[in-house]
This record gives C-alpha cells, structure tokens and sequence, in this order.
C-alpha cells in the first residue's frame, strides 16, 4: 500500500504532540465530532493515570514485579515438560494437564481450520473496505492538492498563507472525513458478519455433509490408528448414534472390545475402570454391544464373534460381578450374553429391578437387545428369559419410558412370537414385519 | 371357539405373552385385554403367567394407580402363579383392596372368585385373605367352564376354611360355586410349594359332613332345596352326555364325567337324606329324564321361549364358554 493512502492519519499523530494538544482540543469540540473525539480523550487521560500511578505506586510495583516473574519461571518450566510430554509419548513428563491440552490443542486446531477460512475472507473485505474509504477521504485530497500546488507555483514566498488556509479548511474536511469513516465502519461490520456467518456455514454445512457420509469404516479407521482418548471418544461417539450400519466391518467389534478391555479389567474377582475414563469406558462398552448384537443378526457364523468371545473369557472371569458400575446394565448384559450358555456353572445373573432407560438419546441398547433377541431366536427359536424379563420391566416402568424403547420392546415380542423382522431394520425407522 | 384350539403352542409362548400384559393394561383398550385374556384363557393351564409378572401386578394394583389399571390386573389376577408367590400378604393385600375399588360386572365377579379360591387353596397364602374378601361368593357369578379356582377351591382345607367362617349363605354360596358339570370335586393329592406330597384331600366327604352338620333341621330347608336344584341342573347336564360338555370344554372325557355322576349323585343323596325325603337316586333320575323331556315339547310348541336347563338361583346360569 503506498503511503499517501496512510495520509488522513496525519492529523491524529499531530493531535499527540504536546505542543498543539490543547489548541487541537478545541478544536475537536467546535467540530462536534464525538466519536474521534472521545477515543482520544480516552487515551490521554489513561496515559495520565498511568503516569501518575507510576510515581505513586513504583515501589510497590517493583516487589510485585517480582511475583510474576516467578511465576513466569515456574510455568515456562510446566509448559516445556508439556510440550516435551507431547511430543513424544514415551516421554517420562507425562503430567497431569498433558492430555488436556493435547485435547484442547487438537480442538484448536480444528476450530481454526474451520474459522480460517472465512476470516480470511472477512479480513479482505475489511482491508477492501478501509481502501475505498482512505481513497475517497477529503481531507487526503486536499493534502495531495495542497502539495501539488506548493511545488507547482513559482512564487513559493506564500507557504505561509498556503498553510493558513489548509489548516483553515482541516477541521471540515476531518468531520467530513469521520462520517464517511462511521459509515464505511458500518458497512464493513455488516460485510464482516455477513462474510463470518456465511463462511461458517457454508463449513458448518460441509461438515455435516461428511458426518452424514462418514461411516462404521471411519470409526474403524480412527481406532485403529490408536489415537488419543480425545478422538476415540469422537468416534466411538459418533458409532452409537449411527442408524444405520452400512459398510460393516466386522472388525469394529473387536476393535471396540479393545478399547472397552483397556479401560476395563478384573483384578481378584474385582472390576476396575481406569481413572477418569467412566464415560469413555461406558460409551466403548456401549459400542462393543451394539456392534456386536449388529454382527451376530448379519453373520450369525462370522470367526469374529467366536474370537471375541474367547477373549472376553479370558478378560472377564466366569465369577465377576458387575454391580455397583455406573452402566452395569450394559457389562451386565455382555457378560450374561456370553455365559447364558453355562448352565452347570453360576454367574451372576443381571437383574433389572433398578433399571432405568436413559432420559434422553436415541434406543441404543434396546436396540442392541432387539437384534440379540433376534440372532438367539434364529439360534435356539425362543428368546432369553433376560431379555423378556427386561422388557417387561421396561414395560412396566412408570411413567413409560420412550416410544424408541416402547417399539423396540414390542419388536422383542414379536421376534418371541415368531414374527419375522428385518434384519437390516435401522433403530426408529424402516421397519418391516412380517407374520409367517 | 378359543376353547377348541390347540393350547400348546400358546402355552409354549407364555413368557412373551406375559410380557405384553403392561403395555396392554396401559393402553385402557377394553377389547385388546379381552382378547388378551381369552389367549391366555385358551391355553387352558394353571399358572399361565411368568412369576416375573408379580412386580409389575403390583404397579398395577397399587393405590395410586388408576382404577383402569386395577381392574385390568384384576382381570388377569387368575392367571398368575399364584402357588410361586408364597407368604406373599403384600400380594394379596393389595388384590384385595383393589378388587373393592374396582366397579362391579360379571366379568370382575368371575376374576375375583377364581383368584379366591386359588389363593384360598394355597397353605402359605390363605390366612392373609381378608375375610370380608369371602363375601364375595355371595355374588355367585357365572363362572367359565375353564376356571382354575373351581377345582384347586374344592379342596378340604378349603371347605374346611369356608366352614369356619360361620355363614350359612357364604357356605352355600361357595357349594353352588364349586359344584360344576365342567369340574369334578378335587380328589387328587396335592403338592405344596416345596413339591412335597401332601395328604391325601377328603373333599368329598368334607362336603358331606358339612351337609349333614351344618345343613340339618327345618331352618336350613330353603338352602337344601337350593342345593338340591342345583345338583339337579348339573347331573341333568351330565346326562346329556360327552359330546354335548365337550362342545364348550374339549379336554372333558368320559371317566371324568363318570366321576363327576358318581360324586353329585352321592352329595344329592346326602341332600335328600338329611332332607328327609325317601326319594332313590334313581328315581330321581328317571324324574330328571321326564322333566327334560316335558321340556322338549315345550320348547317345540312356544319357539323362542327357549330357556336353559338351570334352576333359578341368584347369578348362577348357563355359562357360554365362546368368548
């Protein structure tokens, strides 16, 4: 940009020489120009208090200095272990706060790839906007023309007069100058949030674009990749509110297995869940159920369900009791899944007296019950006791619980009574039911 | 005609069937619970319900809950196991009190009485029942030809129970209740809670002790009279033969009924002996046979007079088992 665009600032660096301050002051009054006006009081009278401040308090000051400077040092020293611990997982700084920033860092970084795009346009249209309005400013006009004319006559004794009458013409120019400024900050804060909002949701509409297109397979894609716990709860997030389960892999139950048994495991007959990881551990197992009542309704002979099977064994003992656990309906069902089969040895029946569906969401594990009553239905011709006897206490809560849980539960009893469902039903909607 | 249907397949599915029982209760659809109740009817077993079923029974019939509610749990009330819920007086007390809020029909009438004397022939369940609950055999509904109550309520201990309660009406009652063309008079043992065996049951000669003892003298001769009709309309029945009971009832067979003959006959020769009348059962029989027949011409000269072959008592009747 050249600098004579830069010229109708002039003025206001005048205005910060002592010298004319005060002359300058009435001016501004006699120019009603408020909003200028004000801004520089407001700058004069901080620099005055801080001035003043300085002197009285400068003692003081330099003690208190003396705080942040320790602190400085001590959080310098915090932030590089963070930033070591971040760097390298194998790093032996792995403190406390590590994985909150990590996770805000990530979140940062996503929020700025969305938002740099439209800023970016809106900072052109700012730019644009200040261009057009120092372009047409009067008062840079009359500078140019004054100068052009200084050079120009050839008599140059009249600098004098010449400047009189520039000066004299300032104070009209400079509030003509304002309010085509007020009005170009107008319309550039309009262009700006027009430019903001559009921009935003144009991204806004992109990622929800993906998120419909996204599937089971990029949910499979992100755990396998061992991320963070950040991401993995995105993902395993994003799982139990997916519909529909297209484009399958079975390997998600066993990847989804893997994350609920890493934050999940038995010591002496004992279930621990690691620290701080309730929710994700809840949310996996919840993922695990679903994925895992999803692949025994589609491939009832899939090697997968036999594999996981085992492993659970050998996670999770005959013995363990689940009770006590925040989502024990949801563990409990897994494991009564995998040991209905034992009938000369016990385990520890779940018992639904306490059960009550979530109060919001979608049907997740009702849903994952329907599909189980199902598969166990094309396997034995009956439908567990533990399944029907969950129906009936949902039936019987009060108040009722959703309609979700309400048609699924029905659909239990019509997989009981033999009516034929859908396989590749979805949780609320395209539901196709067939009598034989 | 559900009586007719094969009831093992329906048996087989009692589980799921009893599942469905609160959402069908909750939606207030009178005809939904009706034809509920008639499946669970048709398959013609005691205990129909899953013992699951005992805490949302107990949603249903608790004091907050509306009176539609109740009345659909009392509807179904004998179709529970009710032999799984031993001790249960929380069970029964509410049950009972539910029953007096529930509005008065037939249908309640019969639900209530077979849910009586179901819980009546329980041990471990029979003291709790409120006695006022016993009142209710005074009503005398039309009870189906499938109901559980009337043969598991003819027991002795049952008799015995009724016997104590002192009210010749109430005692009364409960024989025209359990005397029935569709059920003999419970002979076998039974079996407790535990499985174990009990004594063998002497209701029989219970009720004929309770003739003789409670039904003797002047003053009981309009209830003998009622008794003694009564065992007329049903060994009239009887006599009509297999084909006709087993047109309403398809399990009846011909040793029951011959049971049965043989057991009514020998209460209304008590009937008679303490009556004081010399009339052999024979004769009576060959009365019976005339009077079927005078009915037939009757009916063949005023058409549309058409009246069932039962003795006018207070509620009791012809029952039609279609449903």
């Amino acid at each position: 940009m050249s600098k004579w665009r830069w010229s109708w600032l002039y003025p206001l660096t005048f205005v910060q020489e002592p010298a004319i301050k005060q002359n300058w002051n009435q001016r501004w009054k006699k120019t009603q120009n408020f909003t200028l006006g004000y801004l520089l009081l407001g700058s004069l009278l901080l620099s005055d208090i801080y001035n003043s401040a300085d002197s009285y308090f400068g003692r003081w000051l330099a003690t208190l200095s003396r705080v942040p400077t320790v602190i400085h040092h001590s959080t310098t020293s915090y932030f590089w272990l963070l930033a070591i611990g971040a760097l390298s997982n194998s790093s032996p700084f792995q403190v406390p706060g590590l994985h909150i920033i990590c996770s805000a860092a990530s979140a940062v970084a996503s929020a700025t790839i969305i938002v740099a795009s439209p800023v970016a346009s809106a900072t052109f249209t700012v730019s644009s906007a200040f261009r057009c309005a120092i372009r047409h400013s009067e008062t840079a006009n009359m500078f140019q023309s004054t100068v052009k004319h200084f050079w120009t006559s050839q008599p140059r004794n009249n600098v004098t007069s010449l400047l009189v009458d520039t000066l004299s013409k300032l104070p009209g120019m400079l509030a003509s100058d304002t309010l085509h400024l007020r009005q170009a900050i107008t319309q550039l804060l309009v262009a700006f949030v027009h430019q903001l909002y559009t921009g935003l949701f144009s991204v806004l509409s992109t990622l929800s674009e993906k998120s419909e297109t996204m599937g089971p397979s990029h949910v499979l894609e992100v755990l396998q990749s061992s991320p963070n716990n950040a991401a993995c709860q995105i993902a395993l997030e994003f799982l139990a509110r997916v519909v529909v389960l297209d484009d399958f892999d079975p390997t998600l139950v066993t990847e989804c297995f893997n994350v609920l048994s890493s934050f999940v495991s038995v010591i002496d007959s004992t279930v621990a869940v690691a620290q701080e990881s309730e929710e994700l551990a809840a949310l996996s197992a919840t993922c695990f159920l679903y994925t895992y009542s999803h692949l025994s309704v589609m491939d009832p002979m899939s090697g997968v369900l036999e594999d996981v099977h085992q492993h659970y064994n050998m996670v999770f003992p005959l013995g363990v009791d689940f009770k006590g656990l925040p989502f024990y309906y949801t563990l409990g069902t897994i494991h009564e899944l995998f040991n209905s089969d034992q009938r000369h040895q016990q385990h520890a029946r779940i018992e639904w007296q306490d059960y009550k569906p979530p109060s919001s969401g979608c049907a997740v594990f009702t849903c994952s019950l329907t599909k189980l009553a199902l598969s166990e239905y094309q396997r034995r011709k009956k439908v567990p006791c533990w399944i029907l006897h969950f129906v009936l206490h949902s039936m019987s809560l009060d108040p009722s619980p959703s309609t979700p849980d309400i048609v699924e539960c029905l659909s239990i009893i019509a997989i009981g009574m033999g009516c034929n469902i859908s396989r590749t039903r979805t949780i609320l909607d395209n539901r196709y039911v067939h009598t034989k | 005609m559900i009586e007719a249907t094969n009831p093992d397949p329906i048996y087989s599915m009692r589980k799921v069937l009893t599942v469905l029982f609160p959402y069908i209760a909750q939606q207030k659809q009178h005809k939904m619970l009706d034809v509920f109740l008639c499946v669970v009817r048709a398959s013609g077993q005691s205990g129909f319900m899953w013992h699951w079923i005992r805490l949302p029974f107990i949603t249903l019939l608790n004091e907050g809950s509306p009176v539609s509610l109740k009345q659909a749990a009392i509807l179904a009330s004998p179709y529970l196991p009710w032999w799984s819920f031993p001790n249960d007086e929380h069970l029964i007390q509410l049950w009972a009190a539910a029953a007096s809020r529930v509005p008065y029909t037939d249908k309640v009438g019969q639900s209530v009485i077979d849910t009586l004397l179901q819980i009546a022939s329980n041990g471990s369940l029979r003291p709790h029942i409120p006695v006022d609950m016993w009142s209710w055999l005074n009503n005398r509904p039309n009870l189906p030809p499938t109901c559980i109550g009337r043969l598991q309520g003819s027991i002795q201990v049952v008799v015995q129970a009724v016997r104590a309660l002192g009210n010749m009406e109430t005692l009364k009652s409960y024989l025209l209740l359990v005397w029935s063309e569709w059920d003999p008079i419970h002979l076998g043992g039974v079996r407790n809670y535990s499985g174990q065996h009990c004594s063998y049951q002497k209701s029989l000669p219970e009720m004929c002790t309770s003739i003789r003892e409670d039904f003797k003298g002047n003053r009981m001769e309009k209830h003998r009279e009622d008794l003694l009709q009564w065992l007329d309309h049903i060994l009239g029945q009887l006599e009509l033969g297999l084909s006709h009971l087993q047109k309403q009832k398809p399990n009846l067979n011909g040793e029951s009924i011959k049971q049965m003959m043989k057991q009514y006959e020998e209460l209304e020769s008590v009937l008679l002996e303490v009556g004081g009348k010399q009339l052999t059962a024979d004769t009576r029989r060959i009365r019976r046979r005339e009077e079927r027949e005078k009915r037939g011409k009757g009916r063949g000269e005023e058409k549309g007079n058409v009246g069932p072959n039962q003795p006018m008592l207070k509620g009791m009747g012809h029952v039609s088992a279609t449903t």
